[in-house]
């Protein structure tokens, strides 16, 4: 059991790679690491995928990309409304990145969203674009005015917001992909046969593909909010 | 796991912010660049179509008109000729009336010229078969006066 519980630490660990030598030594992680193969892979299948698109005569190829893509801009514009579209490719980047890394656990990498640093820098993203947006919508003197609305009284609360949406975004994503993490890994340890694959079918990709899927319409939602009148 | 590392933020935030101008730049704008253009092009066909098929309502109108007047025109030249053909018929007919009594006024005169002529012919002959006559008799008269002395 001690032997498990080392090797599930060492799992969960986010060893650093490589040191860059400035400043004292800039530590690189794991996680940047993963994110950066993911953002390879990412920039590489568009970059793949995005040639020669025709305006007639499409092949299937190029319909399901304008599907995917379509879709996913159809749905974020649903939720940051008309005026929120010029965030929409930031949502669309979030989804593909939280997706891809809650997958890479399937290729062998440690989950990026497994080191609670990307979902704290994700976070702050988030957080950044949502006041950010209502900042540019509302003018400096409408934005500060939004935080006493619906009235006076909920301005403490609101002030707080600030601080929990990033946390609960944060955790809510860290939380998830630990969680089934471990849970895989207990599975793992019971019953190393066939019984894993329904479970990886759930915790590695639903669960995974779910909280990304959460996360970014959280922020749209967030976004869609702050721009309101 | 849990321990917090500045870099480590400050290097996903950068990271992330990377991937959003690649994404942006190599997958959305394209795909997003072709389904407006698309639609576009099918916006424009359909005002292109409905701007047709305007144009040719139009031109059915106009034609309709057309076509109404021609046909009305067409009854009135007809009517006219009618009335032309009626009128010339009346004028022939009379043509040929005033011709053909002329033509027997002077048949009949030449019938009648002819007569005179003929009996003028006729009395003049006989006037001479007369003398003739008289003078035979008057002669063969001589002779048997002759004769008889």
């Amino acid at each position: 059991m001690d032997a498990f519980v080392e090797s599930l630490l060492e799992e969960l660990n986010c060893e650093v790679v490589f040191t860059i030598p400035l400043f004292g030594g800039i530590p690189v992680m794991e996680s940047v690491v993963v994110t950066w193969i993911i953002m390879a892979v990412l920039t590489l299948t568009s970059i793949i995928l995005v040639r020669n698109l025709k305006v007639e005569n499409v092949g299937r190829k190029q319909l399901m990309l304008e599907t995917a893509i379509g879709g996913l801009y159809d749905f974020f514009e649903g939720c940051v409304g008309h005026h929120g579209r010029k965030y929409i490719p930031y949502l669309i980047t979030a989804a593909l990145y939280i997706g891809m890394a809650n997958l890479m656990g399937l290729f062998g990498f440690k989950p990026p969203t497994k080191d609670l640093n990307v979902t704290i820098a994700l976070a702050l993203i988030s957080i950044m674009l949502i006041e950010i947006s209502g900042l540019r919508q509302k003018g400096f003197k409408g934005f500060l005015k939004s935080f006493a609305q619906p009235i006076a009284i909920m301005l403490p609360i609101n002030i707080l917001e600030i601080f929990i949406r990033p946390l609960s975004l944060c955790m809510r994503l860290f939380g998830n992909v630990l969680g089934a993490f471990v849970v895989m890994e207990l599975i793992k340890l019971l019953l190393p046969a066939v019984v894993p694959v329904a479970f990886s079918l759930y915790f590695d990709i639903f669960d995974g593909l779910i909280q990304a899927y959460v996360f970014v319409f959280l922020t749209s939602l967030f976004v869609g909010e702050a721009l309101e009148d | 796991m849990l321990n917090i590392s500045f870099w480590n933020i400050v290097f996903t935030i950068i990271n992330v912010l990377v991937l959003y101008w690649l994404m942006k730049k190599f997958l959305v704008k394209p795909v997003m660049g072709i389904i407006e253009k698309r639609e576009q092009l099918i916006q424009g066909q359909l005002s292109d179509a409905k701007k047709n098929q305007e144009h040719a309502l139009e031109l059915k109108e106009q034609y309709e008109t057309k076509m109404g007047t021609a046909e009305k025109e067409a009854e009135e030249i007809v009517l006219q000729a009618k009335e032309q053909a009626l009128s010339e018929k009346v004028l022939i007919m009379e043509e040929a009336k005033t011709e053909s009594d002329r033509l027997m006024e002077r048949a009949k005169k030449e019938i009648v010229g002819e007569q005179d002529r003929a009996r003028r012919e006729a009395e003049s002959q006989i006037a001479g078969l007369a003398l003739m006559a008289a003078r035979k008799i008057l002669k063969s008269g001589e002779i048997n006066d002759a004769n008889s002395q």
